[in-house]
C-alpha cells in the first residue's frame, strides 16, 4: 500500500471524487485550457487494469511466470473553445499516437499533488465528428525492457584479482538487475563517466568498473532480501572477512566522491587505505562517517534515515575537507585534520569490517570541480529481491530480451515480477508473495466489499511434482589440464607479424593457462602449441621462443589470442601430420549441465493431477532445488479459495502484491490475502475499485510472531486437550496476524 | 435597477435583464455514486462541484424580450454569462473560495458557524499563501466584501480592478467590510494577503451594503450555455409581433469561473 498525498478522504464515509488526467510530456493535444497545460487531458472515464499472473499462487499454479503488464483506457471531452481533434486536424488539432503518456489522479489539478495510476504508451485513439469525445486505449510501457540483452556471462568462482574465490555465488537476482539496468532501470544509482569504481552488489560481486578481491578469514556470507532489496550479509561471527575492491583511483586535484547504498540497520563499512602505500580511511555507518588520517578520527554526523539511503562522502585531500550528503540532499562540511601520506589517492582499498553490513551499490566517483553540490542522485526505479537460487555460472541462453529474462527467473523462482503505478520494476521472491515480512492492511469484508465471492479451484492440487533444474557443469583443476579449446585450422603467421585470433568458448572459462611450446605432443596440462615452417607440418620443430602467444579474457566466454612469431621465416600452427597444433586450457570450465529432476509424491504413471515445472538454468543448486521443490510441493498439497473481480470501497494506495488480512463476519474468514489484481475505473459521479485476491496459509513466520517467547508451559497448557485437527484449527485462525 | 428582473445574461461588459415569470427552477447536478455494503454501511463518492441550470419561463412576451436568449442559444454572443441578482445579494465568490475543506486548518467564527481558515498555516509559515478571487462586477451597483478574522490587527483584504480599496481590522475586531461602487463593469480582484497576523475565512462579496451576515458561495456571475427556447405563439395581430409562452434552459458551464 502506498501513501496518498495528504487531504485525500479515501476510506471516508463521504469521498470526493478525484479528478483523473493524461499527461502526455511534449504533446500539443489537447490544447491548453485553463486548468491544464497542453498535452494534459482531464479524463471524463478511465480504467486502469493490473494483475499478477502465475507464480505459483493459488488459483494459478499451472499459469505462467508471475509477471504482470498493465493495461487501460481512459476517454475525454473533445476541447470547448477549439476545433475537434482529429488525426487530420491542423496544428494543436492534430492527434498523434504511440506517445508516452501517463495516468494520474489528484484533487488540485494536474500540477498539484497527483497519484500515479501507471505509465504507459498510447495505443489506438478513436473519436468521430459527431461524439464530443475522444477514447484512448493504453499498453504499460515497458519498451525499453523488450531490446536484446547482451547478458556478460558470469562465473561465481571465478579467480578475484588476489587468486581468491568468492565464497558466496551468485544469486539469480544478479540476472535481473542486468535485464533491468539494459532497459533503463536501476536499483543503484547509475554509473558516470567520472566512476571510476562501481559495484552493484546485487546478487552477485561483479563489478561495472574495477577489480574485485577477498580475504576470506573463515567469514560465511549469503545473499539476503532487506527492506525488499537484495544485499551481501555477512552471517559469522567470527573473523574479519573482507571483500576487497581495487581502484586505481586518479582523482582529479585529490577530490574524491565515495558512495554507498546502507541500511539504517546496517553495522559499519570501510573505505580502507592501502596497505604499505598509505592514505586515509573512511569509516561510514547509518549515523555517522569517520575520517582517519595519520592524526586522530575526525567524526561527522550523517542525517538520520530509516530504510536504504545512499550516503555519499566526499574528500578533499588539499583542503582537507569532508563533505557529507544523503540521498540528494543538501551537502555538510567539515575539516578534517592530520595528513595522508598520499595527497592525491586517499583510498585504493574497500573492505567491509563488521557483521550485518547491509550495503549495495559501492561507487568511488572522480570529482573534477568542487564539492558544492551532492552527487546526481536518482530514486530507485528497480527494487529486486533476492531470489535465493545460488547459480555457478551464467551462461548465454535463450531469452534474449530483457522482459523475457526477468520472467524466466522470475517463473523458476516462484517469485513476481511487475512494474508499478509509477514507472518502478519490482521483483519479490517467494516469501513475499506469501506475505512473509509485510504489515498487512486489515480489512473487514461486510463492511469494505461489495461481496465476497470464492472460488475454489482443484488445478491448484497435485499429486505428483516433477521440479526440473539445471546445474551448470562445472570443472575445477589446479593443473590447468581443462581442454577449453583446439584449433581447428591451421593459422599463418608472417616472419615478425602478430595475428589476432578470437576465440568463442562453449561455456564460460576462467584462469587460462599460458601458452607453452608442445615437445611431444601429448601434453595434457597447460595451453601448448606447434609449428612448422611447411604448411603441411613435419619437419625440424622450431625452438621454444618461436612463438609468443598471450591470451585476453575478453568475457568468460570469448579468448583472444595475440599470436607473434619471433623467427624470421613464416611459421604455420600445423604439427606433425598436418595436425593443428593449437590448444587452450584453463583451471576452470562451466558449461550448461544435464537437467536434473527433484519429485515428489505419486510416480508419472499413477498420477492423476501432475505438475511439472522447468526451472532450467535459474536454478542450478541442488540443495536449492530441493528447497525449492519442498516448498512448491507444500503449496499444492490443497486448495486455497480466490475471490475474483470483488468490488471494494477504492483506495488508490493499493497494489497488485500487497498483502492484506482479510476477515468477513458473515462467513467467519480470517484469512492472510495477496492482491493478484487491481482493476479501477472512474467516471463522473465516482470511481471504483475491484480486486482478485488469493487467500494465503498461515506461515511459519507468522506463528513465529504469535508464539514469540512462549514456553513449552505455556504451549502445553495453552493446547491441552485438542485434537489435531482442532490444533489445525487453532494454527490457521489464531496464526493470521491481528 | 427598476423592474427588478432577477437575472442579466449576456457577455461581460453587455449583459441585460431577462425578464423572466416569476418561479424560476434552479436544479443542481452534482455528480455521486454509493455502495451499500453487505453490513449495511454506505458508502459514498460524491463530485468536487454542482453544476446549476435555471429553466426560465416567459408568458406573454414579445420576441424584444427573447432576444439576448436567442443569440445566446445561437453562439453569435461568444462567452455567455448568467447574473443571478438573487444569489449574488447572498454572496458571489464560488462556493469553495469562501474557506477551506481541509480539516487541518485553524477554525474562524463566521457568523456563529465554525469554518476553516483560508490558509494552511500560522502567519510566518511557509505554507502559507494569499488568496485571491476575481470576481466580474456591474458598474453603477454597489458590492460589499466581508470577511471574519481570529481578531489580530492587520489589512485583512486589498480590492483593486473595478475600484480600489481595503480594509484593516484592529485588535480584537473579528470582522471586517467595505462597500465599493465601481464606475463601470469590469472585474474585481480581492486579495486576502497572507501577512495578516492571524486566521481569515467565510469571505463574501454580494451586491448591496453590508448586513453582518454570512451567506455561503453562490457562483454568480458564471457562464453558461443557453438551450434554444421552446414555447407555443399564442397569437399575432396584423401589423404587430407574436406574443408566446417561451421556455429556456440554462446550464453553468466552465471550469471555476
Amino acid at each position: 500500500m502506498r501513501p496518498l498525498p495528504a487531504g485525500w478522504t479515501s476510506g471516508q464515509d463521504v469521498e470526493v471524487v478525484p479528478s483523473a488526467y493524461l499527461v502526455m510530456p511534449g504533446q500539443t493535444w489537447p490544447p491548453s485550457n485553463g486548468e491544464s497545460p497542453a498535452g494534459t487531458a482531464t479524463l471524463a472515464e478511465w480504467a486502469v487494469d493490473r494483475e499478477l499472473v502465475g507464480s505459483l499462487l493459488p488459483g494459478q499454479v499451472r499459469g505462467g511466470s508471475g509477471a504482470s503488464v498493465a493495461s487501460g483506457s481512459v476517454s475525454f471531452p473533445q476541447p470547448a473553445d477549439s476545433k475537434p481533434l482529429a488525426p487530420w486536424g491542423r496544428g494543436a488539432a492534430r492527434i498523434v499516437g504511440g506517445t508516452a503518456a501517463r495516468l494520474t489522479a489528484g484533487h488540485d489539478g494536474p500540477q498539484g499533488a497527483v497519484v500515479a495510476l501507471g505509465a504507459f504508451v498510447v495505443d489506438k485513439i478513436s473519436g468521430s465528428n459527431a461524439s464530443g469525445s475522444v477514447e484512448v486505449d493504453l499498453v504499460e510501457d515497458s519498451a525499453s525492457l523488450r531490446r536484446p540483452v547482451a547478458l556478460p556471462p558470469a562465473l561465481a568462482n571465478a579467480r578475484t584479482a588476489n587468486n581468491q574465490t568468492m565464497p558466496f555465488g551468485i544469486d539469480a537476482a544478479w540476472i535481473i538487475d542486468q535485464a533491468a539496468r539494459a532497459g533503463g532501470y536501476h536499483s543503484t544509482q547509475a554509473i558516470t563517466p567520472e566512476t571510476v569504481y562501481s559495484m552493484p552488489l546485487v546478487g552477485a560481486a561483479i563489478p561495472e568498473r574495477g577489480t574485485v578481491s577477498l580475504t576470506d578469514n573463515g567469514t560465511t556470507w549469503r545473499w539476503v532480501t532487506i527492506d525488499g532489496l537484495c544485499t551481501l550479509e555477512k552471517t559469522s561471527l567470527i573473523g574479519e572477512g573482507r571483500v576487497v575492491g581495487l581502484a586505481t583511483v586518479a582523482p582529479v586535484n585529490g577530490r574524491v566522491w565515495l558512495s554507498i547504498d546502507m541500511h539504517s540497520s546496517s553495522g559499519m563499512f570501510q573505505f580502507a587505505e592501502v596497505p604499505g602505500v598509505g592514505g586515509i580511511s573512511v569509516t561510514i555507518s547509518p549515523s555517522s562517517v569517520s575520517i582517519v588520517t595519520s592524526g586522530p578520527a575526525t567524526t561527522v554526523g550523517v542525517p538520520p534515515f530509516t530504510g536504504w539511503a545512499t550516503i555519499s562522502v566526499g574528500i578533499d585531500a588539499t583542503a582537507k575537507r569532508v563533505y557529507t550528503a544523503v540521498n540528494g540532499g543538501t551537502v555538510s562540511a567539515a575539516n578534517y585534520t592530520g595528513t595522508s601520506s598520499v595527497t592525491e589517492s586517499p583510498l585504493v582499498d574497500v573492505r567491509w569490517t563488521s557483521t550485518a553490513t547491509r550495503v549495495r551499490g559501492v561507487r568511488v566517483i572522480a570529482a573534477p570541480s568542487g564539492f558544492g553540490t551532492a552527487l546526481p542522485w536518482a530514486a530507485r526505479s528497480a527494487v529486486i529481491a533476492a531470489t535465493e537460487s545460488p547459480l555457478t555460472a551464467v551462461l548465454p541462453g535463450d531469452e534474449s530480451d530483457g522482459w523475457g529474462l526477468i520472467q524466466a527467473v522470475t517463473g523458476a523462482t516462484f517469485g513476481g515480477a511487475w512494474i508499478t503505478e509509477d514507472g518502478t520494476l519490482v521483483y519479490r521472491n517467494r516469501h513475499a508473495l506469501r506475505g512473509i515480512g509485510t504489515s498487512p492492511e486489515k480489512v473487514v469484508a461486510e463492511d469494505a466489499l461489495e461481496s465476497l465471492d470464492w472460488t475454489l479451484d482443484p488445478g491448484d492440487v497435485a499429486d505428483s511434482l516433477e521440479l526440473t533444474f539445471q546445474p551448470s557443469d562445472e570443472q575445477r583443476v589446479t593443473d590447468q589440464s581443462i581442454t577449453v579449446w583446439e584449433s581447428t585450422e591451421v593459422v599463418t603467421i608472417g616472419a615478425g607479424k602478430t595475428v589476432t585470433l578470437t576465440v568463442d568458448v562453449e561455456g564460460a572459462v576462467d584462469s587460462l593457462a599460458p601458452w607453452q611450446q608442445s615437445v611431444t605432443g601429448t601434453e595434457t596440462t597447460g595451453s601448448r602449441w606447434a609449428a612448422s615452417t611447411q604448411r603441411d607440418g613435419g619437419g625440424t620443430m622450431p625452438p621454444s621462443d618461436a612463438l609468443s602467444i598471450t591470451n585476453e579474457l575478453v568475457s568468460a566466454t570469448r579468448v583472444r589470442l595475440r599470436i607473434r612469431n619471433n623467427t624470421s621465416g613464416t611459421l604455420y600452427t600445423a604439427g606433425t601430420d598436418g595436425t593443428t597444433q593449437l590448444t587452450l586450457r584453463a583451471n576452470l570450465l562451466a558449461r550448461p549441465g544435464e537437467a536434473q529432476t527433484v519429485a515428489f509424491g505419486a510416480s508419472a504413471e499413477a498420477a492423476r493431477s501432475p505438475l511439472t515445472v522447468d526451472a532450467g538454468a535459474y536454478v542450478q543448486d541442488e540443495a536449492f532445488a530441493e528447497i525449492l521443490a519442498t516448498w512448491v510441493w507444500s503449496q499444492v498439497q490443497s486448495a486455497s479459495a480466490t475471490v475474483e473481480r470483488v468490488r471494494v470501497v477504492p483506495h488508490l494506495g493499493r497494489q497488485i502484491g500487497d498483502v492484506i488480512v482479510l476477515t468477513d463476519g458473515i462467513t467467519e474468514l480470517r484469512s492472510k490475502a495477496i492482491i493478484t489484481g487491481v482493476h479501477n475505473a472512474g467516471s463522473a459521479g465516482g470511481y471504483t475499485q475491484h480486486l482478485d485476491l488469493a487467500l494465503l496459509d498461515v506461515t511459519f513466520d507468522d506463528l513465529d510472531v504469535l508464539l514469540a517467547i512462549a514456553t513449552f508451559n505455556t504451549l502445553d497448557a495453552r493446547w491441552a486437550g485438542l485434537t489435531f485437527a482442532a490444533l489445525d484449527e487453532w494454527i490457521d485462525t489464531e496464526g493470521v496476524p491481528s | 435597477m427598476s423592474n427588478g428582473s432577477p437575472y442579466l445574461l449576456g457577455p461581460l461588459g453587455g449583459l441585460v435583464q431577462v425578464e423572466a415569470a416569476p418561479g424560476v427552477g434552479v436544479a443542481s447536478e452534482r455528480p455521486s455514486s454509493a455502495l451499500i455494503t453487505p453490513s449495511g454501511r454506505r458508502w459514498r463518492q460524491v463530485g468536487k462541484r454542482a453544476p446549476r441550470s435555471w429553466e426560465l419561463s416567459f408568458t406573454d412576451v414579445t420576441p424584444d424580450v427573447l432576444r439576448m436568449v436567442e443569440l445566446a442559444a445561437e453562439g453569435l454572443l461568444g462567452d455567455v454569462w448568467l447574473y443571478d441578482v438573487g444569489a449574488a445579494r447572498a454572496n458571489m465568490l464560488a462556493p469553495r473560495d469562501v474557506a477551506s475543506t481541509d480539516t487541518a486548518r485553524t477554525v474562524v467564527d463566521v457568523d456563529g458557524i465554525a469554518l476553516r481558515s483560508l490558509f494552511a498555516g500560522d502567519p510566518g509559515a511557509a505554507l502559507r499563501a494569499d488568496h485571491v478571487v476575481e470576481v466580474p462586477v456591474r458598474g453603477g451597483q454597489p458590492y460589499t466584501v466581508s470577511a471574519w478574522t481570529t481578531g489580530e490587527e492587520g489589512i485583512i483584504f486589498n480590492i483593486s480592478g473595478a475600484a480600489l480599496g481595503s480594509w484593516y481590522a484592529l485588535a480584537g475586531e473579528h470582522r471586517g467590510a467595505t462597500t465599493v461602487t465601481p464606475a463601470a463593469d469590469g472585474i474585481l480582484t480581492v486579495k486576502v494577503p497572507k501577512s495578516f497576523p492571524g486566521h481569515v475565512s467565510g469571505l463574501r462579496v454580494h451586491e448591496g451594503p453590508d448586513d453582518g451576515r454570512f451567506y455561503p458561495g453562490r457562483g454568480t456571475p458564471c457562464r453558461v450555455s443557453v438551450d434554444d427556447p421552446q414555447g407555443t405563439v399564442s397569437s399575432i395581430r396584423d401589423g404587430e409581433h407574436a406574443v408566446g409562452d417561451y421556455t429556456v434552459t440554462v446550464y453553468e458551464v466552465g471550469g471555476t469561473r
